[in-house]
């Protein structure tokens, strides 16, 4: 009997031409020998087809397209830009708060020698010193910043400040008369010596200009 | 990645559109690098052959009238990587290819080995089919792996290794059988039937 097992890795991979195949199959049926080198084979090629593949280092396809010029440049400017706005975020938050700082005390001060018509704002806190017409009903109480505010505007001479004392500690008692919980005046007033906007605005800008950065980046990679 | 966007992209490619043949290279670069690494070797000079590949086939894409362009680049890839071979051998590297028309032999198992059918999940056994297949000549590890890896037919592997039908069928015999009588000699056990 002749053994198939020269064409049997073109059977397994169906490239037999019929008249062949068909001899193939016979002969398998009754050669266990043949049928042995068969379940091998195809054993074997099953394990060459799950050999690992290997994975390049690097980037494989060159670059064939033009590259967008333009992103280059938006990059350092958007990186730049990012490193400048955190700068400006952090003077304007040393400056607010420096501001807020010293003109606490500058309120303070300028309270404390404004004499007898300074009293009131240099007193101990209305609720705990008795102010009439705080008794009846607790009027809203300011917070130390807004405290510190207020005072501060009125602070170039003791007039003023005696002035401006009075006019802190005059809602108090309107609102102690009136029973309302109506906005102070010191609150709503704007802060005149606040240096440009808010400085979580630069933070913001900061970011948004450092994520432009990094996607332009990452653009500029990928090619 | 349909087939019907891949004709658009390869239709674009040929009119001249740079970024429509780069997204069809990345669809298949890997896979080409996979086997262009089966038969060098993986590293840079594998990775220079693909890119070398890549560039030649956008400088000829205009002429590429074919039906599958992963055949066609296999083919130009394929080639690049035999022509390293070739310089090899020349230098003396790699021994000279054997004699086709040697007799085959089938390694006789040894009995109480584990059967090869289990080995797929055997860390050891796949590095032994690596070392199999890193042995055979480089012309029968490429048509091995063009039919058994990345599954295209006789005649296809016949175009892109410019081979005799013959000496595909040959060659893939060949090779499956050099890989099954490495196992069978490092001590696996033949299948029972």
């Amino acid at each position: 009997m002749e053994h198939v097992r020269h064409d049997l890795s073109a059977y397994l991979d169906g490239a037999l031409a019929p008249a062949r195949r068909s001899e193939v199959d016979a002969h398998l049926g009754s050669c266990a020998a043949c049928r042995a080198s068969f379940a091998e084979l195809r054993a074997t090629v099953r394990l060459i087809a799950a050999s690992p593949a290997a994975v390049p280092s690097r980037r494989l396809v060159p670059a064939l397209a033009p590259r967008a010029n333009w992103l280059r440049p938006l990059r350092s400017f958007s990186a730049v830009a990012a490193g400048m706005f955190v700068l400006a975020f952090m003077a304007s938050a040393t400056l607010d708060t420096g501001f807020r700082m010293g003109g606490g005390r500058a309120g303070t001060a300028s309270l404390a020698t404004g004499g007898g018509a300074a009293q009131p704002a240099s007193a101990p806190r209305p609720e705990s010193a008795g102010v009439p017409g705080a008794a009846g009903s607790p009027g809203p109480q300011l917070t130390e910043t807004q405290r510190s505010s207020a005072a501060f505007q009125v602070s170039p001479t003791p007039k003023a400040a005696g002035e401006a004392a009075a006019d802190a500690a005059l809602p108090r008692t309107d609102q102690g008369v009136a029973g309302a919980a109506g906005p102070q005046r010191a609150i709503d007033a704007p802060d005149p010596l606040r240096l440009g906007p808010s400085p979580w605005f630069w933070l913001a800008l900061a970011a948004l200009c450092a994520v432009l950065a990094l996607l332009t980046h990452r653009r500029l990679r990928a090619h | 990645m349909s087939d019907q966007a891949s004709d658009e992209r390869i239709e674009k490619a040929r009119r001249g559109d740079a970024r429509a043949f780069e997204a069809l290279l990345a669809e298949h670069a890997e896979r080409v690098y996979a086997h262009v690494a089966r038969i060098l070797g993986a590293g840079p000079e594998a990775e220079d052959v693909v890119q070398d590949a890549c560039i030649s086939a956008w400088r000829s894409i205009a002429s590429f009238e074919g039906t599958s362009f992963r055949a066609w680049l296999f083919r130009i890839a394929t080639n690049r990587a035999i022509d390293v071979v070739r310089a090899r051998r020349r230098r003396g590297d790699l021994p000279l290819e054997p004699d086709e028309s040697e007799e085959e032999t089938w390694a006789e198992p040894v009995a109480g080995g584990p059967q090869l059918e289990d080995l797929a999940a055997d860390r050891e056994a796949m590095r032994q089919v690596e070392a199999a297949l890193a042995r055979l000549p480089a012309e029968q590890r490429t048509v091995v792996v063009l039919r058994d890896v990345e599954g295209f037919d006789y005649e296809e592997i016949a175009r892109i290794t410019a081979t005799e039908l013959g000496t595909v069928k040959s060659r893939i015999h060949r090779g499956r059988l050099a890989v099954r009588n490495a196992l069978v000699t490092q001590g696996w056990k033949g299948a029972s039937g």
